[in-house]
């Protein structure tokens, strides 16, 4: 039977495409997301290993800047510093780069930390736009803070500030509203100690830290946040952060290095430029730049995402912050996509030109967009009574196979880390995985469109994140 | 294509597999919850039974522990792993008599060297035989745990714990980490290397004299770090050839690891002959000549010396530059200023930098160039 016969004519069928178009994304995901659980359990199994023996393995660790960039953080900059200071490394120096706050934020840390200016001006190029003031160091810690000029460069530009200036040959980028757990630097960095040469990026996983207390660099007891909101992004995060991350990295597109969690190989980042301060997200951005760099100069480069190292980190908890971060999301990809277009469908880039990049462009920037015409079209064809019983059982099946999916995410989270022990907890973010289908992820499509008008227009702003901190026995 | 009957069949089905995927998520997540609680409980019944009963000397082993549940008997089987791995001598003496009486040594040797067993588990028992300190053959270690380099790996640790039970376990252990060279080490290996070479013996030397041509840059690389942090006292100075055969390598990393690896045998005179730090100082890649500056500033004599100054005013990459001057202050070091080259950014960075981190108030700093 032909498919104008099931369906109300041929307004209903672009519904049917677009349908089908979003099972190809949710089936695409859900490939992923398979891929990934086996990967993450093997993952955790090998960690589970005790060698016998003391270990002293001190020595054979490289050296790595932790480069938080801070603007207008006063109220959690000194937490944040003082939980990345009691960090599990042995060899590591933290370098906050004070990108022109109008607060309080330097003077914080001054007075916390007793810092000293340093009276000399920088002997090296600290290749940023904003120019460079001040340089303070602690006498008796690791801690190093670059005050500079903010520009428009943004949060790109204060990391290019900690790249050119550190002399350490590993670069750790971390937000400041970000808390990494204690050991998880020593996670991240095995695949440089075991290929040193190729190595030049590893990313570990972001978790959702709203409404969960600290203790000692780790999670005291993880619950699952109260606002809604929040527990939309917590099911989000398992799916494409957590999983659907691992799954990426094991088919070699690892396209994404999460700006609040990635380790990299400072010499490779200088190599390329550093950080582009005209685009929104530049962690992508630079990840891309060193797959391009690597291919086109015929060397052979690994970047690896691993599950186990986490970083725990704010999630807006109001919609019009949710909308601005999504938007830019949406739009540096969108930036990025077009940036590097040159590289799709090119054998000579690999996976990255044949997987990865149309898997970005196929599914996560037109899918994002397919999926907001269709929520729109479907929401005026039930308001208008537009389409028959067939076209409702076809929307039925694709809400259900999305559930499907996050419902698989959430499977692999209990077969795997269980950060959320509890039952009915777990009950819950199923519960979330139905209604994400009908409530989070038409939002997300409408953000989606909205961030492609703000690339269309120019509008790269970063908007206002609202920080509460973390919990009340937080030890940062 | 698509009868509303086929329809209704497609929802029923991914309604059937969500409720189907939803329960199977739900129960696996009570029964993992009520498996901690139940192994928590066991766990700490066995360890207030265990620590009761340690320092009796009228306990019958075997009685207590067929008083035990199974998950009793798991529980104390891991407290046991946990205890071995920290105490040492005499106070071990009552965990390795429990082990023995749990069968622990016979069951990870028939684990260890059994074909069907999967890399993890025997991994797991040859780790288990190395905290009792239990050797196991040279040639079963070679027939069943070469699998993988973590075997490997974990097949050298026991060699080096029980180094007493075998015949040239140094050579042996180097043997098992280093292999064809082709897979590298995690840092339990390099650990294990560490601990194998470290001091009169070192034959790494020797295995790298004969086999250092096959390996990988990683391999090349990691093997030279593990030098760099070892005494090699014994050893003759041939015994380093292949080393400064590096300096020739193709990639700078490897030329930067191979100088890096002769920190430690600055006092050799006549291998410190053989090297030519000219050329290595006016290497084309920045990653080897600061690695020079390092070892230099590490033999700290008056050649080195002299050849940091010549190589602070000559260096012309700022990053390279500002090494050589650290280096050159490491060794308190204060050359005349009035050169032409003089790195004055530099210097008065490292010299502030200095300033700053020894606490002195700003306002009572001067002098600093």
């Amino acid at each position: 039977m032909i498919l104008d016969d099931v369906i109300s004519g041929p307004i209903a069928a672009i519904g049917v495409v677009i349908i089908l178009y979003i099972l190809l994304i949710n089936s695409v995901y859900l490939v992923l997301t398979l891929v990934g659980i086996q990967h993450t359990r093997s993952q955790q199994e090998q960690e589970a290993y005790e060698p016998a023996g003391l270990i002293n393995s001190n020595q054979f660790l490289p050296e790595i800047a932790v480069v938080v960039p801070a603007y207008n953080e006063e109220a959690v900059i000194v937490d944040s510093v003082q939980a990345l200071l009691s960090l599990d490394y042995p060899h590591y120096e933290i370098i906050v780069v004070n990108d022109g706050s109008t607060d309080g934020t330097l003077d914080r840390l001054v007075s916390a930390y007793g810092l000293e200016q340093v009276a000399a001006s920088v002997p090296i190029d600290v290749q940023c736009d904003g120019p460079v003031r001040d340089v303070y160091r602690s006498p008796d810690r690791d801690l190093v803070v670059i005050d500079k000029e903010n520009s428009d460069g943004g949060k790109a530009d204060a990391l290019n500030a900690g790249l050119f200036f550190t002399e350490k040959p590993l670069f750790c980028a971390i937000d400041a509203d970000s808390l990494m757990e204690r050991d998880a630097l020593r996670k991240v960095v095995e695949p440089f100690v075991m290929e040193p040469r190729k190595t030049v990026a590893t990313g570990g996983t972001v978790r959702i830290a709203n409404e969960i207390s600290f203790e000692r660099g780790r999670p005291a007891s993880v619950n699952l946040p109260k606002n809604w909101l929040v527990r939309f992004q917590v099911v989000e995060y398992l799916r494409a952060f957590f999983i659907g991350r691992t799954g990426l990295d094991r088919i070699g597109s690892l396209l994404i290095i999460s700006g609040a969690f990635g380790l990299f190989k400072t010499d490779a980042l200088r190599a390329v430029g550093g950080y582009d301060t005209s685009c929104v997200t530049e962690d992508m951005e630079i990840v891309m730049r060193l797959h391009r760099h690597f291919i086109e100069k015929d060397k052979q480069y690994e970047m690896t995402f691993l599950s186990f190292p986490v970083v725990w980190t704010e999630a807006p908890t109001s919609v019009p912050v949710l909308a601005s971060q999504r938007q830019r999301w949406f739009s540096g990809l969108v930036d990025t996509l077009i940036k590097y277009r040159g590289l799709l469908f090119r054998p000579k880039y690999g996976t990255i030109g044949l997987v990865a990049l149309p898997l970005f462009l196929i599914v996560e920037m037109f899918g994002r967009l397919v999926e907001g015409i269709g929520y729109l079209f479907f929401f005026f064809g039930i308001v208008l009574g537009l389409f028959s019983i067939p076209a409702y059982l076809f929307l039925i099946v694709s809400i259900g196979y999305g559930s499907i999916l996050t419902a698989t995410a959430v499977y692999g989270e209990v077969l795997t880390y269980r950060q959320y022990e509890d039952p009915v907890e777990i009950l819950l973010l199923l519960c979330f995985a139905v209604l994400e289908n009908v409530i989070y992820r038409p939002m997300r499509a409408l953000f989606a469109w909205q961030g492609l008008k703000n690339h269309i227009t120019g509008d790269t702003s970063w908007g206002v994140m609202e920080r509460e901190g973390f919990g009340e026995n937080s030890d940062q | 294509m698509f009868t509303e009957s086929l329809l209704v069949l497609l929802s029923v089905t991914v309604f059937c597999v969500f409720l189907g995927l939803s329960i199977a998520t739900v129960g696996i997540a009570v029964w993992k919850r009520r498996a901690d609680r139940r192994n928590k409980r066991a766990l700490e019944t066995v360890q207030g039974q265990l620590f009761e009963r340690r320092d009796r000397s009228d306990v019958d082993w075997r009685d207590w522990l067929t008083s035990l549940s199974e998950p009793e008997q798991t529980a104390l089987k891991s407290l046991l792993q946990r205890y071995l791995r920290v105490i040492e001598g005499p106070k071990s003496d009552r965990y390795l008599e429990i082990a023995d009486t749990l069968a622990l040594p016979q069951a990870a040797r028939w684990k260890a060297s059994h074909d069907d067993s999967d890399q993890l588990t025997r991994l797991r028992a040859l780790a288990t035989l190395t905290v009792l300190e239990q050797p196991v053959p040279t040639r079963e270690l070679w027939s069943h745990c070469m699998g993988t380099q973590r075997t490997r790996e974990a097949s050298a640790r026991l060699v080096y714990e029980c180094a007493d039970q075998y015949e040239c376990p140094g050579v042996c252990g180097t043997e098992l980490l280093v292999w064809d060279g082709s897979e590298s080490m995690t840092i339990y290996g390099l650990d294990t290397l560490v601990k194998l070479n470290d001091g009169a013996g070192t034959p790494l030397l020797e295995v790298a004299r004969k086999s250092a041509g096959s390996w990988s840059d990683a391999v090349l690389i990691q093997v030279c770090r593990v030098l760099e942090h070892i005494r090699a006292t014994n050893p003759d100075d041939a015994s380093f050839d292949w080393l400064i055969a590096l300096f020739e390598h193709q990639q700078p990393a490897v030329r930067a690891a191979a100088i890096r690896a002769l920190k430690q045998q600055g006092w050799r005179t006549g291998l410190r002959q053989r090297i030519d730090v000219n050329a290595l100082l006016e290497d084309d890649s920045p990653q080897v000549r600061r690695a020079t500056y390092n070892v230099l500033a590490y033999w700290g004599d008056s050649d080195a010396q002299s050849l940091l100054e010549q190589a602070m005013i000559s260096e012309r990459e700022t990053r390279c530059q500002l090494a050589a001057v650290r280096a050159v202050r490491s060794l308190d070091m204060d050359p005349l200023k009035n050169h032409s080259g003089w790195p004055v950014d530099a210097w008065n960075w490292v010299r502030a930098v200095e300033t700053a981190d020894v606490d002195t108030p700003l306002d009572e700093r001067s002098g600093l160039s």
